[in-house]
């Protein structure tokens, strides 16, 4: 099953997904999508803290454009009896419209593999997402094509999931059991 | 029912009817309500929206009006009444995160590096003001962070953090919490789960 969890900056989206893997019973494959900059110590620190937070026993895997592995890769061959924790959606496509800025039609194929390789998962995952689309529309081109890509992504991805969260200051609404499916 | 030392944040976004509802809400704790006005008129729209709120609020309120140091504003003029309504959180944060910008020699923008400490400790005193204050408090705050922070402005992305950062917390100490959508509310802790377990 995929849990998809969406919500603001600093709400608790990542602690409520660790304390789901956790409560899944199974061995954690923990996938961090987010780039290192070492030149940016503010982000430097919350990956630190990230990974001082997390369990010693879970497996790290890095997606993170030229050291990692690929998500996709990672999402497709996890495991049945593994919970798969993807943190996050927003990291991972800020990565692949870095990498492929020239090429916006590879971003497409890399989303629309990305959710194939959901499509075909059979390990329990739980993937952390983020809102972006609910401020003012952004003024440069890059900002709105990753709104735009990401809010589409999310929404396949929750249609597809079983359980779906938006977390908004430390509280988890779950939008399966209140939202009604608009198609 | 007592609503002595009752906390309740009402969080939202850009008129989503955050102001309104506390106001109700701040209403059926009691009869008289100290209006905590925070906002900097700015501009004129700024001037606008503050003289058309003031009009919308009962004769029989009063109203303080501090940027920041709440705390001691309280502190120092202890109010009669059993009702507080501060809004907003999010204007103490953004007066303060202005107060911290300068420029450096070469005229770029910097932002004093000590401006969380001070955010935290405005939060800190209010919040112990209000364990010694036995009165209700109602906080109006913005949910800033579901959009993409502008380049072209100054801190918004640090704005942003902190403001979070200050919401969660008075989150997970106040009974009630509402995040305002279109002028509806949801109630948080009725419908929300914890993301950390209590």
């Amino acid at each position: 099953m995929i849990t998809l969890i969406t919500g603001p900056v600093r709400a608790g989206k990542s602690a409520f997904a660790e304390r789901l893997a956790i409560e899944s019973g199974l061995r954690v494959l923990y996938v961090a999508t987010a780039q290192w900059d070492p030149s940016d110590a503010e982000w430097m620190a919350r990956i630190q803290h990230h990974r001082e937070r997390r369990p010693m026993n879970w497996q790290l895997l890095e997606t993170g454009s030229g050291r990692g592995i690929d998500l996709q890769i990672c999402v497709r061959e996890a495991p049945r009896d593994a919970c798969l924790l993807v943190d996050s959606l927003g990291t991972w496509l800020a990565d692949e419209m870095q990498v492929n800025a020239a090429d916006p039609q590879r971003i497409d194929a890399r989303i629309e593999g990305l959710l194939a390789a959901f499509a075909g998962c059979s390990a329990e995952v739980v993937c952390v997402g983020e809102e972006t689309g609910w401020g003012l529309v952004p003024e440069y081109p890059a900002g709105r094509l990753f709104r735009d890509h990401l809010g589409r992504l999310q929404a396949r991805l929750a249609r597809r999931a079983g359980r779906a969260y938006l977390v908004v200051s430390g509280y988890a609404i779950d939008l399966k059991a209140m939202g009604k499916p608009i198609s | 029912m007592t609503t002595k030392g009752k906390l309740v944040l009402v969080l939202g976004g850009a008129n989503s009817g955050k102001s309104e509802f506390a106001e109700k809400l701040a209403a059926t704790f009691g009869d008289r309500v100290l209006f905590v006005a925070t906002g900097s008129p700015v501009d004129e729209t700024m001037r606008l929206r503050i003289a058309q709120n003031r009009q919308r609020r009962p004769l029989t309120w009063r109203t303080l009006e501090t940027g920041t140091n709440i705390a001691r504003s309280l502190a120092k003029e202890p109010p009669d009444e059993a009702v507080i309504l501060l809004d907003s959180l999010s204007s103490i944060v953004s007066n303060l995160v202005l107060r911290a910008r300068s420029r450096d020699e070469s005229g770029n923008e910097k932002i004093d590096a000590t401006v969380g400490k001070r955010v935290a400790a405005e939060i800190d005193a209010l919040l112990k003001w209000h364990g010694g204050a036995q009165k209700a408090l109602v906080i109006v705050s913005d949910e800033v962070g579901m959009g993409l922070a502008s380049p072209d402005m100054p801190f918004a992305a640090e704005y942003a953090q902190l403001l979070a950062a200050q919401n969660r917390r008075i989150a997970d100490e106040a009974e009630e919490v509402y995040l305002m959508i279109a002028g509806m509310p949801l109630d948080l802790r009725k419908i929300g789960r914890s993301p950390d377990p209590a």
